[in-house]
């Protein structure tokens, strides 16, 4: 540092920076100004020559730039950093468990809700003692947790909180997709994959029994859900799709769900 | 503009109500300011009814020319938004073949691509893409194209890094834990984000990001615009967000903006499941 600069600092001593040297400007017990220089074998004092000019600066400072230097932190506030950073860790830990805790309250609620629904009218109270008060539930901490799960579902089960947006934007988005499902509900419905064996003749009179595709949304396991993408993405991919329709045409006759006769419009079984 | 390194505290704010039955139908819609019952425009971190940690908001923390070069890479980036329904808030239909019939595939209807073609809408995505089915996750393309629109994304990805590392250690932890298993190509630097996407000019539908769960993604707007709130309606709330602010948030509930204003770009970082398979 070529630039003189200097430090006033709280402690009512100074330091100088000239010449790429630190000097130090502390009161001695005589009360007169002593100046010392740093240097690798720690702080030596500086000539007198060199104090008498350091002093000059130090009577003049107003025309030195001052700077301030970062004091280095001590031991106590590193230490009083260190607990209060574990202080918001464990803080965090309770919020992570009291979390917990209110989460489980309110499940617990639902349960009892239900629980007191099927106990007959009037055995309730007898019922819960006897089942829920010996494991240290006493009733109306029961009917707290009841309150607060009712509280939960009543607030958050009201739909109409979320009306469709109304902007432009949303709007010229919405009538396009309807546009397009639309065009597709009136498209023919045979693929042109199905069609490869048949006389595909374009703009040709819709089947009403073609083929068509059902977007399937089933939920399963991930081993499952792996193997059967690999079976799609394999040339057997037609063998998987007609068990399926099997398999699920099987069920409906089960459960009893009728389908429309195309030919004749009348239900069947 | 404040300024953008010096500390700011975070406010807590606890939620009161939690709306997740009444959300259940609103996949593919599009947010409106009536969903929101607060708007929040601070350094904040939000607790659940619950006091789990849902979202941290750091208000102007990116510096305006790691700002500027990230927008740069937003408007660079050219990839048509088709392959994402429910961030467009429209849904996947059938293709029509010319020749009339439906077709096999799925896909998002043409008029609605030429309403995102009008706005200049476009996506990219940086790092590493999920693998599905057998396949394993891999490096986006555009990674390996250019290279150098990754690095200019780098300082504000490391920065939003520092501040999960320190705010939100938990999920960083459990998101640091998933990304170190996998392969260190499928890691964006020593960061623990596995991929960043940026995606500009998009009014955004209610969607669900489906990625690592139990972590938070990182949200930062770019650009010069007004509006775009990002609303997350089971807690009814939405994030008055602008350029140079960093968001964490669980992208697992779904959220959406408003509409906007001007030119935007959102660059968002997270770790996408699957990584180490």
């Amino acid at each position: 540092m070529t630039e003189t600069v200097i430090q006033i600092r709280v402690d009512g001593t100074a330091e100088i920076y000239q010449g790429g040297r630190q000097h130090l400007r502390v009161l001695g017990d005589d009360g007169e100004p002593r100046w010392h220089k740093r240097t690798s074998q720690g702080l030596r004092p500086v000539g007198n020559h060199r104090a008498r000019r350091l002093e000059r600066i130090y009577a003049h400072r107003e025309n030195v730039k001052a700077f301030r230097r970062r004091p280095r932190l001590p031991a106590e506030v590193v230490a009083a950093e260190a607990k209060s950073a574990y202080i918001v860790e464990l803080e965090q830990r309770a919020f992570d468990w009291i979390a917990r805790g209110h989460e489980a309250n309110i499940q617990l609620g639902r349960v009892f809700l239900q629980l007191k629904d099927i106990i007959e009218y009037g055995d309730w109270e007898a019922y819960f003692a006897e089942k829920f008060e010996t494991r240290g539930i006493p009733l109306r901490t029961g009917q707290h947790y009841m309150q607060l799960a009712k509280d939960a579902d009543a607030v958050s089960a009201n739909v109409e909180l979320f009306p469709e947006a109304t902007d432009p934007k949303a709007q010229a988005i919405n009538r396009a997709t309807e546009q397009a499902s639309e065009a597709v509900s009136n498209a023919d419905p045979q693929s042109s994959v199905h069609q490869a064996s048949e006389s595909a003749v374009p703009g040709a009179e819709k089947l009403e029994d073609g083929p068509r595709t059902h977007r399937l949304a089933i939920r399963m396991m991930q081993k499952q859900w792996s193997r059967i993408s690999t079976l799609w993405s394999s040339e057997h991919r037609g063998l998987g799709e007609a068990a399926v329709t099997d398999c699920l045409m099987e069920v409906c006759d089960r459960c009893g769900i009728a389908s429309i006769d195309p030919q004749e419009g009348q239900t069947r079984i | 503009m404040n300024d953008y390194r010096g500390y700011q505290p975070l406010r807590p704010i606890q939620l009161e109500h939690d709306f997740e039955a009444a959300t259940s139908h609103l996949e593919g819609k599009h947010p409106d300011s009536t969903h929101r019952d607060r708007t929040i425009d601070e350094n904040a971190v939000i607790m659940a009814p619950s006091t789990k940690i849902i979202a941290a908001l750091f208000k102007q923390r990116i510096d305006p020319q790691w700002q500027k070069q990230a927008f740069e890479v937003g408007l660079s980036v050219n990839n048509r938004i088709d392959n994402r329904p429910g961030v467009i808030g429209t849904e996947s239909l059938l293709r029509i073949n010319k020749d009339g019939t439906l077709g096999t595939y799925f896909a998002t209807a043409n008029g609605v691509m030429d309403i995102l073609d009008d706005d200049d809408a476009r996506d990219g995505l940086f790092g590493a893409v999920k693998g599905r089915g057998t396949r394993a996750a891999r490096l986006s393309p555009l990674t390996t194209k250019h290279p150098e629109w990754l690095e200019q994304l780098r300082k504000p990805i490391e920065l939003a890094d520092q501040l999960y590392s320190k705010y939100l250690p938990t999920p960083y932890a459990i998101q640091l834990a998933e990304v170190e298993r996998a392969s260190s190509l499928l890691r964006l630097w020593h960061t623990a984000f596995s991929s960043a996407y940026i995606i500009r000019n998009v009014r955004s539908g209610y969607h669900r990001d489906g990625n690592l769960p139990g972590v938070m993604s990182v949200l930062m707007p770019f650009g010069q615009f007004t509006g775009a709130e990002l609303v997350v309606p089971r807690w009814r709330i939405a994030f008055a967000l602008q350029p140079g602010d960093v968001l964490f948030f669980d992208a697992e509930e779904f959220h959406g903006n408003l509409p906007f204003e001007g030119e935007r770009a959102s660059l968002i970082c997270y770790c996408t499941g699957d990584l180490s398979k």
